[in-house]
């Protein structure tokens, strides 16, 4: 169990500079299996939403590629000469659109997994000194969207349960009460913050998340794949040179491999994960 | 009176100044001419597919005056198409790549690449680090004095010209009048390129006369052909490993979420 920011930090870095520097097709599905099984492991499958949202941004480059571009030599069919989208429609672009896709769709992905691993106020507790108060207030005002989101949700299910209708024209039935929400909430943060002192010089820290074997594991193999990455030459793939891509050489594979160390571990400390939960 | 000879004096030391002025700019000026006017090198290497029943690779000493030449301008010059410009294909908007090199392939596929992408030139710079594949079209960059050129016929991502240094395509200066006789044709192509610069970019249906001059001299030394009859430098090592790799970590993942996934289920 990787509980520690800093680790998913490194590891977050990691895998987004591979996801940005590598374009070679199969370390990309490599890749997005490995996230797969790290928020799998993590989270459970819930959550499904964020990778709708993923999926519709790798979607979009696809369309706007094979519709706007008109090189590449395997041409799919030809349109009439319509403005902007008449002419060859290629494979080559398609392919191009969903190299660029995948890439946007791993990115979502990665901060799918940070975003459910990783506890804001966990990583405010690693932050240095100087930066502890203006990271306390970018978190809280990060978390107050979210929040924002699920009281107007909550609002809108009491007025189902009374029966009201719930639709487009009632939504500025709906402002006021949310209004008046947001106002008790931030209410209640001026108090809570002053109740643990926040603006005096002194720092309080709940539970200090200590660094676990896996953490530094997860650190060390991050560490070595970057490396791996940055290091070695990329292998480049343009679909519009070459249709078909690669084989990947065999450190690249072994560099991006490393980024499942957070699926392997958990697998391995089973009980402690079910005491956590207890 | 001393106040008159005062105001001659300044007046001839302003007009000395000025005329000293104009003098160091005329010399300037010439002196940025004669810059202008020495002939540049740069060195190109046509490594041929090893299927090529011709010599393999071909060394070009191609001469320029401009500061920089564009990579069109540099296979023009070198005239590495017998004589003829090279064949090349236009994507539109300023975007050409280049379809034969001495007369390989000798039959142009449809659009330079065919229905399926099969073998193709491909460009290649030499940098303290070996060669570096070029990542823009052959109008996308310029060739300077000592730059060495490369182009290798092969299939997908190209492969490698042979290893050389400038020094071995371009030896040391020469006086003109004691150029090989192999070489004669040469400074007539510095000359040329000097003469009709606008010609460089025009010329690509109409070969001009110093271009069909430098056929004789694309023959490489028996030398140069012997050296570079051998096997070919082998593609980066690929084989089984990386697909056995791949596919073991594909499996053991799947595996890994799909128990995973059912822990979590229950």
């Amino acid at each position: 169990m990787i509980r520690h920011p800093l680790a998913w930090c490194a590891w977050a870095t990691a895998a987004l500079a591979v996801a940005f520097i590598d374009r070679n097709p199969f370390l990309q599905a490599l890749l997005l299996l490995i996230v797969i099984n790290v928020f799998i492991a993590y989270r459970g499958g819930h959550r499904i939403r964020i990778w709708k949202i993923g999926l519709a941004l790798a979607v979009v480059p696809v369309v706007f590629s094979v519709a706007l571009s008109r090189f590449g030599t395997h041409v799919l069919f030809i349109l009439p000469a319509i403005p902007i989208i008449g002419g060859r429609w290629t494979l080559d672009a398609a392919v191009f659109g969903a190299s660029t896709g995948a890439a946007l769709l791993l990115t979502v992905a990665i901060f799918a997994v940070v975003q459910t691993t990783v506890r804001s106020s966990d990583l405010l507790a690693v932050l240095p000194r100087p930066f502890y108060r203006a990271g306390t207030t970018v978190a809280l005002a990060l978390a107050f969207a979210p929040k924002t989101v699920a009281s107007l949700h909550s609002i809108r299910e009491a007025r189902q349960l009374r029966g009201q209708r719930a639709g487009w024209r009632s939504a500025p039935q709906l402002l006021l009460p949310l209004l008046l929400t947001t106002l008790e909430r931030a209410l209640q943060y001026g108090e809570s913050l002053d109740a643990r002192g926040f603006g005096s010089r002194r720092r309080s820290r709940y539970r200090p998340v200590p660094w676990t074997i896996p953490d530094v594991l997860v650190v060390v193999g991050s560490l070595a794949a970057v490396s791996a990455i940055v290091l070695l030459p990329v292998q480049p793939y343009n679909p519009y040179l070459n249709l078909l891509p690669t084989a990947p050489s065999v450190a690249p594979i072994l560099g991006v491999l490393l980024l499942a160390i957070p699926a392997v571990t958990i697998s391995h400390s089973r009980t402690d994960h079910a005491a956590h939960h207890a | 009176m001393p106040r008159l000879e005062t105001a001659a004096t300044r007046a001839q030391v302003v007009s000395r100044s000025l005329i000293g002025l104009a003098l160091a700019l005329a010399g300037a000026l010439t002196w940025q001419g004669s810059a202008h006017a020495q002939t540049h090198r740069a060195a190109l290497v046509v490594q041929h597919s090893s299927s090529w029943p011709g010599s393999h690779v071909l060394w070009k000493c191609v001469e320029f005056a401009q500061e920089a030449i564009g990579g069109l301008a540099l296979l023009q010059l070198a005239g590495v198409n017998s004589g003829q410009p090279p064949q090349i294909y236009d994507w539109g908007g300023g975007a050409y790549t280049v379809c034969q090199l001495d007369r390989q392939p000798q039959v142009i596929p449809d659009r330079c690449f065919g229905p399926i992408s099969g073998p193709n030139w491909s460009d290649w710079t030499q940098t303290a680090n070996g060669w570096v594949a070029r990542a823009t079209g052959v109008a996308g960059y310029t060739v300077r004095d000592g730059d060495v050129e490369g182009w290798s016929y092969s299939t997908g991502r190209g492969m490698q010209p042979p290893s050389v240094s400038f020094n071995q395509v371009c030896p040391a200066a020469q006086p003109p009048t004691a150029a090989a006789p192999s070489r004669r044709a040469t400074p007539s192509a510095g000359a040329g390129a000097r003469a009709t610069p606008p010609a460089l970019t025009t010329s690509i249906e109409s070969p001009s006369p110093a271009m069909e001059a430098l056929a004789p001299s694309v023959s490489p030394s028996a030398g140069t052909a012997l050296a570079a009859t051998g096997p070919p430098t082998s593609p980066p090592a690929g084989g089984l490993l990386p697909w056995l790799l791949l596919g073991g970590a594909a499996i053991v993942l799947s595996g890994l979420g799909a128990i995973n996934l059912r822990r979590r289920g229950q």
